[in-house]
């Protein structure tokens, strides 16, 4: 198993967010997790990716045959962990380019590989963009600065390309994109799905899954997996609605 | 040879419709108290671009004055640099004496360890129809402390002044200090000031964006500061000059000169 997640208990703050969660993942399989707003599925992705101020008090995540709580963040990227921010964060100064053959040549290391010349990192460029149909010339603007919703959202899918992770986490990718545009990110994130890697995709809506077809769907409520099923389930979760798993839950 | 006391005086003088572009840069060792005076006079359509570099041995102590005369449609464009000192403080005076002038005073100070640097300025619209820009940014670490003391002046009747000022500071430890006094002080009715001043750690939200993607901490803390620092070095204009201090930035966040090869910031002529 790619990911396995065992009884996960996170608190922010003191607050407990996360109340006993259980989620497994194999290679090859695309999970989407959906649920009402306030309910920890962006505290699940920032558990998985080791980010500060996300206490696990109790629980297991188990990546690759290896607990990852404690390890840093860019250790857990580097072994092929990628979050696709809600938020993509802007960086005045730093160019994408710089930033890019950064983190690629970190990999690199970290993995025992030598760094890519120049030529080799500017040709991946290249056939990344043309992935998610960037077609202006990202060399020299700044990570995220003066991009709209859909440009930061289509970058992060560029940068996934780039890095080529095991497990990829989507959060809300969907929220702020016009039909177009998430047609476009739909399109990169199944060029890149082999039966090696794994998505989980977190949503508040179905509509992302018409072009990301899952083959699990986990409903969250209250820092818990409360129902799990079939693509099948999106649709139901659509035309029920969220009242329908709160009443369930009651 | 150890000195004491040194005294340094320069007086310069941008003739009419002339275009100058100097450079001012010390490499002092030893000297354990300096005091520099310069006295510029830019003269009527006359431009001035002028560059001050200061590395500084750690022990030396300095005082730099330097007092910018502005006459009528004139352009001054300066840029202090300051990478080492043991007890460093620019005065920096600039009258604004006629109108349509433009005035563009930028500052990057880097200090750490016990260094500790301050820069005074005063910038006096004496007269209607000018613009200043002034915009100062510094990074403290260890024990390092800084002073930014601003004063922007617009004289009674100074009316259509433009008058901007601005200081960032970021620190990347509890024992670094800064102490920062933007002012304005204005005495004509129909004008456009603003100032600003911010002091923070390192953008934590921009660090695990970049941990995210696999970058060192070490090197996402790089990143962020090389990126701020050269929102400064950005407005050196001699292309060559650029080059040279911002290499020598890159040489100064390291801390350190040899290790060379497995820095992410590709500068253009390492030093071995």
């Amino acid at each position: 198993m790619l990911l396995n997640i065992k009884n996960l208990h996170v608190s922010v703050g003191g607050k407990e967010i996360l109340k006993g969660l259980n989620l497994g993942v194999n290679e090859g399989e695309v999970h989407a997790i959906m649920g009402p707003n306030g309910t920890g599925k962006s505290t699940l992705a920032a558990a998985i990716t080791g980010r500060e101020g996300y206490e696990i008090t109790e629980g297991e995540i188990w990546y690759k045959g290896k607990n990852i709580v404690g390890m840093s963040p860019e250790d857990r990227a580097n072994e092929g962990i990628f979050l696709s921010f809600q938020y993509p964060v802007e960086i005045p100064g730093v160019s994408i380019q710089n930033f890019m053959r950064t983190a690629i040549n970190s990999k690199r290391e970290y993995l025992g590989l030598p760094a890519l010349s120049t030529i080799e990192f500017m040709k991946m460029m290249k056939e990344k963009q043309a992935m998610v149909e960037i077609t202006e010339k990202l060399q020299n603007r700044f990570v995220n600065v003066g991009y709209s919703g859909g440009e930061k959202k289509k970058n992060e899918i560029f940068q996934m390309a780039m890095l080529e992770p095991s497990l990829a986490i989507l959060d809300e990718t969907d929220s702020g994109l016009d039909i177009d545009a998430l047609r476009i990110v739909a399109n990169g994130v199944n060029q890149l799905h082999t039966k090696d890697n794994a998505f989980v995709v977190i949503t508040h809506y179905q509509r992302l899954l018409d072009y990301i077809v899952p083959d699990f769907v986990h409903v969250m409520y209250d820092g818990r997996i409360v129902k799990s099923g079939g693509k099948h389930l999106a649709i139901e979760l659509e035309e029920k609605g969220y009242e329908w798993i709160k009443e369930m839950n009651l | 040879m150890p000195t004491t006391m040194e005294l340094l005086e320069n007086n310069i003088v941008v003739e009419s419709g002339q275009y100058r572009q100097i450079v001012l840069s010390d490499d002092t060792e030893h000297l354990q108290a300096n005091e520099e005076h310069c006295d510029i006079v830019v003269k009527e359509n006359a431009s001035l671009e002028l560059y001050r570099i200061q590395n500084l041995d750690e022990t030396t102590g300095l005082k730099t004055h330097i007092h910018i005369h502005q006459e009528r449609d004139s352009r001054v464009h300066f840029v202090v640099v300051s990478f080492n000192a043991g007890d460093l403080r620019n005065n920096i005076t600039v009258d604004i004496d006629g109108e349509g002038c433009e005035t563009q005073v930028y500052g990057l100070y880097l200090v750490d360890k016990k260094q500790h640097m301050e820069n005074y300025l005063k910038i006096n619209h004496n007269v209607p129809h000018c613009t200043s820009d002034t915009r100062f940014k510094g990074i403290m670490d260890d024990e390092a402390s800084a002073v930014f003391n601003g004063h922007v002046y617009v004289a009674p009747g100074a009316q259509k002044t433009d008058a901007q000022q601005n200081n960032a500071n970021i620190i990347l430890t509890s024992t670094a200090k800064i102490d920062t006094k933007p002012f304005l002080e204005i005495y004509a009715d129909d004008v456009k000031c603003s100032h600003g001043t911010s002091t923070g750690q390192l953008d934590q939200e921009a660090m695990f964006y970049m941990r995210q993607r696999g970058i060192s901490q070490a090197n996402a803390r790089m990143l962020l500061m090389y990126a701020f620092a050269a929102e400064i070095s950005n407005n050196i204009k001699i292309d060559s000059l650029r080059d040279t201090i911002e290499d020598m930035i890159k040489r100064r966040l390291r801390g350190e000169l040899s290790s060379c090869d497995r820095c992410v910031l590709h500068c253009k002529n390492p030093k071995k």
